[in-house]
């Protein structure tokens, strides 16, 4: 657990499933609920399960900012829903993502059933926030790497073919 | 953020704290960059919402 955690520090941990192996909706949810100490998963268009650490508390404090201002503001104005960092979303895409502060206007809500406002929500909200954490900034730089040693061996390979 | 917007998002925000930018994404339209914003108005889409970022890019801790 400590070392996946470290590496999720790093980048997300990213399992990839089995080809004709990806879970329905309700199964990831069930996944997730059974997984509690991963706190923070997401998934992919393409069904892969990112699993990232939590925030430091700074960043933390940042996002409590931005959801009480948020809130505040739909709670006065009444046409739509606030939602915080730990609310998913199953994209029409498939993926399934968790934005940092959300909003969706209320009359895409209606429809859903209590059962189904208990799960992840089949939509994509009207407004969404992300936050860059320090961890997003070390995975950008380590893709960046990731990207460099992928060119460097491109272009090694394209010069060994070149001799 | 682009996969919320061509998901069907009005109207996304990425707030980079460490450089004090925000990126604005609205569909069919390009990414907007603020620098150094003391607050950031959501309307149309989300009218009268104005985020006060003062605590953001100056957090108590």
């Amino acid at each position: 657990m400590y070392a996946l955690l470290e590496q999720a520090e790093v980048a997300p941990w990213v399992l990839h499933m089995p080809k004709g192996m990806d879970l329905t909706d309700d199964q990831f949810f069930e996944f997730c609920v059974l997984n509690p100490e991963l706190l923070r998963i997401e998934r992919t268009a393409e069904g892969e399960i990112l699993i990232m650490s939590p925030t430091g508390a700074r960043g933390s404090h940042q996002n409590s900012q931005i959801t009480m201002q948020l809130a505040l503001w739909a709670e006065r104005d009444g046409t739509g829903v606030a939602f915080d960092s730990n609310g998913g979303f199953t994209l029409p895409n498939n993926a399934m993502r968790s934005p940092d502060a959300a909003w969706v206007a209320r009359h895409r809500l209606i429809s859903f059933t209590e059962e189904e406002t208990e799960k992840f929500l089949p939509l994509c909200p009207d407004f969404v926030v992300e936050l860059r954490s320090r961890s997003d900034r070390l995975a950008d730089q380590k893709q960046k790497k990731d990207g460099r040693v992928h060119q460097q061996r491109s272009a090694s390979r394209l010069a060994d073919r070149a001799l | 953020m682009e996969e919320y917007i061509s998901n069907g998002a009005l109207l996304g925000w990425l707030i980079e704290p460490f450089e004090r930018q925000v990126f604005v994404y609205r569909p069919g339209q390009p990414t907007q960059q603020v620098e150094r914003p003391a607050s950031i108005d959501a309307g149309p889409e989300l009218p009268r919402f104005v985020l006060d970022l003062t605590k953001i890019w100056e957090p108590e801790i």
